[in-house]
Formats: structure tokens, sequence, C-alpha cells
């Protein structure tokens, strides 16, 4: 019995923590594919100071750099971006947006975690379309096919204008984004802000893991004096601070669990001295020394502890594949604008830690108990033999 | 020939017989074997005896008392409590003809620990609705000095001597008016004299009061007390005795009669 | 079935008796009820603190308690504003100040435009407020540099610390802003940067400018207001209010909007901590229920020979699995009612020193967090303790009954 409450404790703790884990890895993926990349070249400052002055920080349109990074190992693509702001009409509405000019060729790898809700994405080659943000699109009133017209402030100070068709709406991770944001193909935002080049060159590797390694890379191919390699999570920080929040809420849980664990094993232990005191009795009396008698116990406890814990670990990684395959649907979260399917991951750090908490409460609540049993005085623990 | 002896008393099922046992059977599994606790049982028992079911261990003296006590269930046969076939009854019902009809004394007296020596005997009226808390306390306080405890009846159970408890027991048993009560080895934890005054005790309110008492023993004190005997030995009746004054006469003695009666 | 035939004084008393048996163990199995029960209280009052203090920054940060506005514009305002414009504000002041609970109303005009510090366009959502009033308000936007608007600033602009911040601005700097007025027309105005502002929410600081309502009017081109926010004297009464104000402006084509329908992020905030909390309140009472039936299964084992005893007596076995619930429940009971009261010293103990919390994702902004416990909290962890301490005996006294009496008499303590 006590060895169920172990169980359970341990098979709920992976299921949280496993949930929350999953979690983790599908905000850090769909922030780094659909908005941000695993890295970011830019110029020096330009992600503290660059919309301040935007035209001041752009890096060239083409150059060796630019293919030197493609060339190298783990990286899927590179894409040139320009972050602008404007004013869009349509009919009698003009609303403010925030522009973001993509390279469709390059960017549909980029942007696999933006949903395109209407429509359809951008197509290369199409100089006339733009994708809204759904909440942008529900503010100026557009639907597909709806022309509007972009007008910006240009590098040279002047105004301009460009009338763009509505192909797609979006919807990203963030609801805000999509309140405010568009993309547009960057050719067409680079004749509209009479500009070359671009602000960002976004990378996207086949692994999220190689970002540290490609990061130094980078940095030693490139002349620190005009770019700056910026990995994804210095831009990520709703990501960090979702971290930051959740894990102090798993470590509360593991607390609470461990507690538990703490009370039922004691619990247990105490009986079982109780009823084999004559059986202990006899042991000490017919030689065994006390310490025996006490490692004994505190084998017992840890077992319990250790049984218990193998069993949630099995048990949980079973229900977590169980669970991942039917989906957990979930109400959208604070900031965002869908709600989303989620699963269960179970990691070797996770399956680790949640035993190491059975095995270790366990043992831990073994200890008083044991020593008790340790400490019996011989002829009183035999009289209670019956 | 089915049966293990004629009965003591050849009458039909009357309202004088307190128990009739028909042709009760007993087996059970014990591992892989087929333990026989009772074969083919049959006896009549009075009402207002003095019974001592005697026998070595094993013989099924303890389980022919379990079955006249209707705390455990045959294999085959049936078993009459006044004149009632108790066969088929539910657990709730069989509870319910305990708690009117029989009392216990057991070995081990098993009275409640956390309940005082009164609140122990007052214990089985609280199912009986129709006594009224006035009359449950007077019964209380009349048992209890019977058994000549009235001076420790707010003592519990671990102030009390093995005799004093055994003694709250029979009080217990007797409260609620009973035709039967039964006891199994009711002396065996008890000293010699001990045993002896309360088996005295239960004597005398047996012929005060024309209870039925039935005894399953190897205590020969308790045999020399009984007024009727019946031996039995691997599950069998092997000897019915009537007492003729300090000796036995025997009506059934498969030793002296042979298996065939 | 009578309540008294269900379980009289007599069989309490019993109850009771038997439950205090054993000091010891009852005491460890009170331990478990006990930090199931204080766990809850404090995830749960936690919680509860985050909802309070998130809407009080909502509140007094962006849209004050409630909003009475055209019909139509909290969905559809910002594409045509124009079209859902208060006329007259004033009157519209006057009746709702006139109800009762109500501390202050203030008129605000929204507007969508580009604000440009000669160098770059940011987009920004900006609102004309009536400074003085949106100051007594404003208590959860704090001023990261400069100062607060004031009636006399006709140019002044605060802005948010996302705003100054992509534009490198700071107080005292010259900014544009451009924006479209009725007819498609772009106008444009020159402000000047009084302060810069922070609230909880990182989007909202990111894309919001504040000027004096008279410079918006004049920009845009009229006189009305597009929203009159009403602050109450005490949270507690914004749905009564509501429904007071409701039914007065009844058919001049106008809602009423509660702070709580006006924020999405918090409603979502709600039901994400809602739904984990659930989560949370089942694991503790399963793990709450294991832990009790554990340790109650071994004192019911020990005690088979005495429910041998009483039902070789007469007892019914309904009896004896009733005793069984009657002395979970009074375990359940006591041992909640113990973490009630520890749990309640531990939230005062916490609230009263308070623990920083950094900042939550979105936000820049930490807060103090304590304890809030309401009357359902409490009741809830209560139950939980009651119900899980209750239904941990049955199966273990179900199994002692259903065993024939003789084998249970028979069975060694």
């Amino acid at each position: 019995m006590a060895v169920s409450a172990v169980m359970f404790g341990i098979v709920a703790l992976m299921l949280a923590s496993g949930f929350i884990e999953w979690i983790y890895y599908d905000l850090r993926e769909s922030t780094i594919h659909s908005r941000l990349g695993h890295l970011q070249v830019v110029r020096p400052g330009y992600h503290r100071a660059g919309q301040s002055d935007p035209f001041a920080y752009l890096l060239p349109a083409g150059s060796a750099e630019l293919d030197a990074i493609r060339r190298m190992p783990h990286v899927r693509s590179v894409a040139p971006r320009l972050h602008f702001s404007g004013l869009a009409s349509h009919g009698d509405t003009t609303i403010s947006f925030v522009g973001d000019a993509v390279d469709p060729a390059l960017e549909s790898d980029s942007s696999r975690s933006l949903v395109i809700e209407k429509g359809s994405a951008l197509a290369p080659g199409d100089a006339n379309g733009v994708l809204f943000g759904a909440g942008l699109a529900n503010n100026l009133g557009v639907g597909i096919g709806d022309r509007v017209v972009l007008l910006v402030n240009t590098a040279s100070g002047g105004v301009n204008a460009v009338e763009l068709t509505v192909r797609g709406l979006f919807s990203s991770v963030t609801k805000a984004y999509d309140d405010s944001a568009l993309r547009l193909p960057i050719a067409t935002a680079r004749s509209l802000l009479r500009v070359q080049g671009a602000h960002a060159w976004v990378v996207l590797l086949d692994d999220t893991r190689a970002t540290d390694e490609i990061a130094s890379a980078l940095r030693s191919r490139l002349p620190a004096a005009q770019f700056e390699v910026t990995p994804w999570y210095e831009l990520a920080d709703f990501y960090r601070k979702t971290v930051a929040l959740f894990s102090k809420q798993v470590d509360i849980v593991r607390i609470i669990i461990g507690a538990i664990i703490v009370l039922s094993i004691s619990n247990t232990l105490t009986m079982v001295v109780l009823e084999r005191t004559g059986e202990i009795g006899t042991s000490m009396a017919l030689g065994v020394p006390r310490a025996r008698i006490l490692g004994q116990f505190i084998a017992e406890g840890a077992s319990l502890g250790v049984v218990g814990g193998i069993a949630g670990v099995v048990i949980g990684t079973l229900l977590a594949w169980l669970i991942s395959g039917i989906g957990i649907p979930m109400p959208p979260p604070p900031g965002m604008a869908h709600g989303y399917i989620g699963q269960i991951r179970i990691t070797p750090a996770l399956t680790a830690s949640a035993f190491a908490l059975a095995a270790i409460t366990a043992t831990v609540a073994s200890l008083y108990p044991a020593w008790r049993a340790s400490r019996l005085v011989i002829v009183d623990a035999l009289r209670r033999n019956r | 020939m089915p049966s293990a002896g004629p009965a003591v008393e050849t009458n039909s099922k009357g309202p004088r017989l307190a128990v009739c046992v028909e042709d009760l059977s007993k087996d059970y599994a014990l591992g892989d074997e087929r333990v026989v606790a009772l074969a083919n049982v049959s006896l009549n028992i009075e009402k207002g005896v003095f019974l001592a079911l005697a026998g070595p261990s094993g013989s099924g003296k303890s389980t022919l008392l379990n079955m006249i006590g209707c705390i455990d269930t045959p294999s085959r046969g049936r078993v009459f409590i006044n004149g009632q076939d108790v066969s088929g009854r539910t657990p709730d019902q069989l509870a319910g003809l305990r708690a009117r009809t029989i009392g216990f004394v057991f070995q081990t007296f098993n009275l409640f620990p956390v309940l005082t020596a009164e609140e122990n005997v007052e214990y089985p009226l609280h199912h009986v609705d129709e006594i009224g808390r006035r009359e449950r306390r007077e019964r209380v306080r009349h048992f209890l000095h019977v058994v000549g405890l009235t001076n420790y009846a707010r003592h519990r159970p671990n102030q009390l001597s093995g005799g004093q408890r055994q003694r709250v027991a029979i009080a217990r048993a007797l409260v609620a008016h009973p035709e039967i009560v039964l006891a199994d080895e009711p002396t065996a934890n008890l000293d010699h004299r001990t045993g002896r005054n309360i088996l005295r005790l239960m004597r005398r309110i047996n012929r005060e009061t024309k209870v039925t008492f039935i005894f399953s023993t190897h205590d020969p004190q308790v045999i020399r007390m009984a007024d009727r005997r019946v031996d039995l030995e691997d599950g069998q009746i092997v000897r019915l005795g009537v007492r003729a004054r300090s000796d036995w006469r025997y009506a059934f003695d498969r030793a002296r009669d042979g298996d065939d009666a | 079935m009578r309540f008294a035939a269900i379980v009289d004084s007599a069989m309490l008393n019993f109850a009771l008796r038997n439950l205090f048996r054993h000091t010891g163990r009852t005491a460890l199995t009170m331990a478990a009820i006990v930090a199931g029960v204080v766990g809850l209280m404090l995830s749960g009052g936690f919680v509860r603190d985050i909802f309070a203090k998130l809407g009080e920054s909502i509140i007094h940060s962006q849209s004050g308690h409630l909003q009475v506005s055209r019909a139509g514009f909290q969905e559809n305002g910002s594409r045509r504003p124009e079209h859902y414009l208060i006329g007259d504000p004033a009157r519209l002041e006057a009746r709702i100040a006139a109800v009762p609970g109500v501390a202050d109303v203030m008129a605000r005009i929204s507007f969508s435009g580009l604000l440009n510090n000669g160098r770059s366009d940011v987009a920004i959502v900006g609102e004309g407020i009536e400074p003085a009033k949106e100051t007594r308000l404003g208590t959860s936007l704090s001023i990261i540099a400069g100062r607060r608007l004031r009636a006399d600033d006709a140019t002044g602009a605060m802005l948010g610390d996302g705003v100054a911040s992509t534009l490198k601005v700071a107080p005292g700097d010259r900014v544009t802003l451009m924006l479209a007025t009725e007819g498609g027309a772009l106008n444009t105005l020159d402000l000047d940067v009084v302060g810069v502002f922070r609230t909880f929410s990182k989007d909202y600081d990111a894309r919001a400018v504040k000027i004096p309502i008279a410079a918006a009017q004049e920009v845009l081109n009229t006189a009305g207001a597009s929203t009159m926010v009403v602050s109450l004297a005490r949270t507690q009464d914004t749905a009564s209010i509501a429904a007071t104000l409701g039914s007065t402006l009844a058919g001049q084509g106008l809602e009423v909007w509660t702070w709580e329908a006006l924020n999405d992020f918090y409603a979502k905030t709600v039901k994400l901590y809602e739904r984990q909390f659930g989560v949370l309140r089942a694991i503790i009472l399963v793990m709450v229920l294991l832990s009790v039936a554990n340790s109650v299964n071994m004192s019911l084992f020990e005690r088979v020979p005495e429910f041998g005893t009483m039902r070789a007596l007469g007892d019914p076995a309904s009896y004896i699995v009733r005793l069984v619930l009657v002395e979970c429940v009074l375990l359940g009971v006591i041992g909640a009612t113990v973490g009630v009261g520890i749990g309640s010293l531990l939230s005062a103990i916490i609230s009263y020193f308070g623990i920083a919390m950094p900042p939550p994702p979105n936000s820049d902004v930490g807060y103090t967090a304590q304890i809030a416990l309401v009357p359902g909290i409490v009741a809830g962890a209560f139950a939980v303790g009651v119900v899980a301490t209750g239904l941990a005996g049955i199966p273990s006294a179900l199994r002692a009954v259903r065993m024939p009496v003789v084998d249970a008499l028979r069975q060694a303590i």
C-alpha cells in the first residue's frame, strides 16, 4: 500500500513535469521557427538601438559573409529580414502596423510555426502579396483578396506608399504580434523603403542544441566590428520567463509529493517495526548486532522507494506515451491567441530526478523507524512476542 | 449408515430443543489437501442443559460449536436453533439471530479495550431497539452484580485481571437474555482456581435461569461440571454421556457399541 | 434513513475512542492529512493572490473598473473609431458619477498611428486622457523616467517603456505623432515627451502612448470620446454597479464592460492557473488518500478479530462499515481542522513577510506575493482532507466484513 502511494506520487510528478517539459520544448521551437530563428546576424547594437534608427543598421543585400554562413555545418537556411513600421489603410480605415519583410523562398522553413489561418502563404515571386496577422486584419477590416495601401517614411526622409493584396491571415505564438504585424516580400519592402540589404540574417539550424556551437563558429568567422551574432535565447524573453515561472511550480509540486511520500513510508515502517517487535527481539537475542537491524530497516524503506520509484517511472512513461498519442487540449494561455494540443515529454533527466526523489525520500523516511527498531530493549521486545 | 450415532433424545424437533443439528459436515481446503473437520454429525440439545463438547484438538468440537453459533456455515447439513432452520439465511439475518438468541464467551475474552466494563456489558443491547435506556442500564447493573463486579463497572479491560475479564464477558453474554450461551475453551487462559470459580458461576446461572450452556473444551474440570457430554474424535461423535451422580452413563459409545448403532 | 439511525452518540463515542487508541499512529496519519490541507491552502491562496494583484494591476494601469462606450466599440472600434464616438462626454460623465459606489469617471479617446523620432517610426496605440483623474486611477503605472502627464501639458506625452526604448527617446525629447483622421487625411502633431511609464504588460508598454484628451480631440477633429472609464471605490462592487449602470443607461446605444470582460489576458491567466490548481488538488487528494489508506488499513487489519467479535455479538456488517466510515471521517475532520489552523497561521506569516516574485512572462515588473485566503479556498482544502480520509478506510472495512466470522475471530493480532 505504501508502494502505491510512492508509485502514484512518482507517476503524477512525471506526468506533470513531462507536460511542462513539453511546453518548454514546444514554446522554444515555436519561438525559434516562427520569429527568431536559432541565430540572428545583425549590425552591432541593432537589437538594443536598431529600431530607433533602423536605416543606420543595415546589412548588405548579398555578401561573401552571407554565402559563408550558408555553407556552415548544421545551417539549414539563412534568410534576410527587414523590420519597419507604417500605416495601413483600407477604405476609410487607417491603422498603424509593424512589418516583417521576409524572403518567401527562404522563409517557408522559418515560418513553420506560423499558422496560416486563411488563404495561403506568400509565394516566391509574388511581388504584390501581403500576409496580415489575424488581429491586425480584424482591426483593419480586411479579408483575403482585399487591397491595402501601406504608407511608410523612407530612408531619405520622404514618404512612400504601395498597394498590396492580402493573400492570407496568420497567427503566431504571441497574440500581441498578430494584432499588430504583417509580412510582405523583402523585395517589395526594399523598393517601398528605398533600401537594399536587411536588418537581420536569420539563421535556422537543423538542431537547436547546436546553437552555441555554431554561434561561436560564426563569431570567429565574422569581424566583430561589423557583425553581431545573437542566439535565440537572448531574444526570447517570454520563453525565459515562462521557464522560470513553471520551473518554480514544478519544484513546489515536487516538494509536496516528496513530503507525502516521507510521511507515508515513515508511517508504514513504524507499523512494520511494531508488528515485528517480537522478531527483532529474537534476532537481537540471538546475537544480531543493532547496526544490522538498523541497516535492515533502512534497506527495507529504501527498497520500498526503489520499487515504487521504478514502478512509477515505468507507468509514468507508459501513460505519457499514451496521453501524448491522444493529446491534451489546452486553452490559449495568457498572451497567446490559440489553444494547443499538449503532450508529455519525458527526458532521461526527468526520469532520473523522479526516481531519485522516490529513493531518497523513502530512505530518509526510514531512518527514524529503523533507529527505533535498533534501540529496542531486548527483554521488552521478546515479551511482546505472541 | 449415514449418521454417526443416535441422538441423545429421539424426539422430534420440538420447542423443547434449544439446538438441533442434522447430518452436519464441514470440510475445507488446506493447500492441496481437503481436511474434514466434521463428518455427518447429528445431535439434539435440550433446553437448559449444561453441555460439554469434549475431545482432543482437531476433533471438531470448536467447529461444531461455531456451527451452532452460526458464525460458520456447514458444507452439508442443517442447523436448527429453537426449532428454526438457519440455513440459507443472510449474514445480517444470522447476526440478528445471534444478537437476540445466542451469547458468546471466548477463550481470549474479546472485550473491547476502549470501553469500560459496564459499556462492554451493555454492548449487545445497542442493536435491540425494543429495550429502552432505563431498562438497559438496569440489566447491565444486574448482570454485573451477578458476576460480582459491581465495583469495577468503570474499569477498562486493561485494569482487570483475567478472571475479572472473563466475568465481564459472561455478563455481556447474558445481558440480552439469550436462550443459549456458547463458550469456547473459556478457562484455557485462566489459572486453575479462577477457572473453577468461573465455571461455578456459570453453573449457578444455568441452574437459576435455565439458559442453555454449551462448552467446547478439553478441560476435565469443565467436563466434571457438565450434566451432558458429547465426545468427538476426527469430526465424528464417539460418545454421548448423561451425568449419573459423579459418573457418566453413556447412551452411545462407539468403542463399546461399534460403528453401527 | 434518519441521520440518527446512521450514527448515534454511542457510536460516535466508540469511534472517537478507537481513533485515539494509538496516539502515535493517529498523529502520523494526521500529519499526512495536515500536509495535504496546508499544501492546498497555501497554493490556492497563492493563486488567488495572483488573480487579485493582477486584477488590480490591470484596473489601475489599463482599463479601470468599468468602461461605458458606444455599442460595438470594444469589439470593432479600432476599425472606424469615429463611428463610435460618444458625442457629449460631459453629460454622460455626470450621469455615471451619480451612481453610488463610483469614485471617478474620465473620458478617453483612442487612436492608432505612428510615432516618429526623426529617424524611424513606431506603430502605437494611443489614448487621449484626462491627466489629473488618470493619475488618481493609474496607481499601477510606474513612472521610470520623467513625470506624469499634467493638465497643463498641452502637447505633452507619456510613452510606454517599450515605445521609448525602441525610439531611444527620453523626457525632454520631441516626437511627432502621425495618424489618419476621418476621411483618410493624415494629420501630424508634435509632442514633448514628459515621462516614460511601465506597467505589468510588456506588450502594452511596447505600443502605448498617452496624451491630453484636448490635444487628441484637436488632431482627430472631434469633441467626443471613445469611452468613459469608471473607477470604483471597491473592486468587489464591479458586477453590481455594472448591472446598475446597465439599467440606468439602457436604450441609449451604450454598453457597459467590466474589467474582466475587457481583459482577455486576465481571463486566460485565470483559466490557466485554475486548471493547474485543479490538477494539483487532484494529485494531493489521491496522495493523501493513499497515504491515509495505508495507515488505516494497517489499523483495520489489526482489528479484524475485534470486528469478528462484534459480528458474533450480533452487529450487522453495515454497522461495522459505518463505524469505520465514521472513524475515518472523524479523523479527516480533526486532521483537516488542524490543517486549516496551521495553514491559516502560515498564510498570515507568509503574507506578512511576502515572497518576492520575479517578473512573469511578458512583464518586466515583479511583485510581492502573499497568500490570499478566502472562505472558498479554506473550505475546499478542508473538504479534500475530509473526503480523502473518509474514503480511505472503506475498501478495508468491506473486506473485513466479507470474511466469515469464524475466520475473522481466528486471525491473530
